[in-house]
């Protein structure tokens, strides 16, 4: 696991890092991203450069998304794993 | 969000946006060069202030947010407009028919053009798909809802503004029937407070609360406040035409949109100055400019009587050069290297997966301060706040009026060319 941080970033430097982030990820490895809104326009984006995303968290200020490689299955066996420290805020 | 029907091939194509943008500057450079050319003109009843206003309001500011809503509603509300290419062509050539239009009826005085006040029914395309869009997003973000708010403003403005055409130019208008309620000057207050708190303060706060903490990392505006400001505005205006309408004043509607101008101008120079990332930012410049004109504007706004003509071409400078045209500047330097950013990006990202490992890596992306230098807004940043300055000591010393308005012509052709620049490297 990765954990990245991307809340105290202006727009377009959260969409940079997340990028370069997921291109050196390596086999078995997700991306934890701490962001302060959903960050819709990225979506499509890593989709359509072989990666998958599910928002773990959500709530005012905060969103919390995984991102791993599409057919990945330890990363996705990982993801399935993967304990928010932050969900239970979202009840 | 539901995010089903986003996609990057749904995303307007870069020109739909940028033709609004590239022209916009270019057009409002006009306004200030036409008052150049009418030093006598005293109050804003007259034709050329008349017309310079509208150069502005439909030239500069409806044209720009019409750009920015093709490419904003789409992320923000998750759904694209319908016939986005064939819209968005249309609606541009709509804005400059309006322009045409407005022009042909104040300073040509002509007055058999009984075309002239169907004029603004062009611009309903648009909102007819801006309307069905909303409609479908099933997004709950609050931009949103200021958007929908605008929408209503945006209809009555322009409804307004066609009927005041009609009075100008239809004979059959007679001053006996109902419609003679709405003739001015009632008629015109009508038509601009729908314009400024029913469409322009609206979609400027959804804006801001989706803009200020995307690139100044503010905190984000209170959501008790996002979620009942565009509600509030809607029904202080309604109740400012009711007003108008029953009693023949607006004491209430003044009152009450003070406070909530001056509510948000505050609030927003608190998350200002609350961001973050305390760096050199112009972007910022123009908008606590913006902010502050907004302010200075509200004495003034109560001073009219005793001002007279003088003191009403002076609030009108104020809201429009100071308030609007700052504000405009604020998002569009922020938004236009954004935009051009994010498409030469999806586009190495394209080239990158086309291309074999071994093949020759892309070029670095510029960066948005390449695309449009913080030294080249600062000389705008510069042009504006002096042209502002000498506007308002202009209200005592004439001549300084002139210099005013061809120092805000430059800083328009300033902007027109940093726009078109930044274009260009796409």
């Amino acid at each position: 696991m990765r954990l990245l941080d991307v809340r105290d970033l202006p727009a377009p430097e959260p969409l940079t890092q997340i990028l370069s982030n997921l291109q050196s990820l390596s086999a078995g490895e997700y991306l934890v991203v701490y962001h302060r809104q959903e960050p819709c326009a990225l979506f499509p984006k890593v989709s359509s450069i072989g990666f998958s995303h599910r928002v773990v968290a959500l709530r005012e200020g905060f969103c919390e998304i995984l991102f791993w490689r599409e057919g990945d299955l330890v990363a996705t066996r990982c993801v399935n794993g993967h304990q928010s420290m932050h969900a239970k805020d979202d009840e | 969000m539901n995010l089903s029907g986003l996609s990057l091939e749904q995303a307007p194509p870069i020109s739909v946006p940028f033709r609004y943008f590239l022209s916009a500057p270019w057009i409002a450079a006009l306004a200030p060069i036409l008052l150049l050319f009418y030093p006598e003109a005293q109050s804003r009843w007259e034709p050329v202030v008349l017309f310079a206003t509208h150069l502005i309001v439909v030239g500069y500011v409806l044209m720009i947010m019409t750009g920015a809503l093709f490419q904003m509603v789409p992320v923000v509300g998750g759904v694209s407009f319908r016939h986005v290419r064939l819209l968005g062509s249309f609606t541009f050539v709509a804005l400059l028919s309006i322009l045409v239009a407005l022009f042909l009826s104040f300073m040509k005085l002509e007055e058999n053009l009984s075309i002239v006040p169907w004029s603004p029914l062009l611009f309903f395309p648009f909102l007819i798909f801006f309307g069905e869009t909303l409609f479908r997003t099933k997004s709950s973000y609050e931009t949103i809802l200021a958007f929908r708010v605008s929408l209503v403003g945006l209809v009555l403005f322009l409804l307004l503004g066609g009927v005041l055409l009609a009075f100008r130019h239809l004979p059959q208008m007679e001053i006996s029937s109902w419609w003679a309620t709405l003739a001015r000057p009632r008629g015109t207050d009508l038509h601009w407070i729908w314009a400024l708190m029913g469409w322009v303060f609206p979609i400027v706060a959804g804006v801001s609360f989706q803009v200020l903490p995307m690139f100044f990392v503010t905190p984000p505006y209170p959501k008790l406040f996002r979620q009942s400001f565009p509600i509030l505005l809607l029904l202080v205006v309604f109740m400012g035409t009711l007003e108008l309408w029953f009693f023949q004043q607006m004491k209430l509607f003044h009152l009450l949109s003070t406070f909530l101008v001056g509510l948000f101008c505050l609030l927003s120079l608190n998350l200002l100055r609350q961001r973050k990332r305390k760096v050199r930012d112009l972007s910022v410049w123009f908008w606590r400019l913006s902010l502050g004109f907004a302010l200075i504007a509200l004495p003034i706004s109560y001073s009219l009587d005793w001002l007279g003509p003088k003191g009403e071409l002076l609030f009108g400078f104020t809201v429009l050069f100071g308030a609007l045209v700052s504000l405009v500047s604020a998002m569009i330097y922020k938004i236009v290297p954004f935009l051009i950013w994010f498409h030469l990006q999806s586009a190495q990202m394209q080239i990158q997966m086309a291309a074999t490992l071994n093949g020759p890596s892309p070029k670095p992306l510029p960066t948005m301060k390449d695309l449009i230098s913080d030294q080249k807004v600062m000389i705008h940043f510069v042009l504006h706040t002096t042209g502002m300055l000498l506007l308002l000591l202009g209200s005592a010393v004439p001549l300084l009026k002139s210099g005013a308005f061809f120092v805000l012509a430059c800083g328009f052709l300033l902007q027109g060319s940093l726009i078109y620049s930044a274009y260009r490297r796409f």
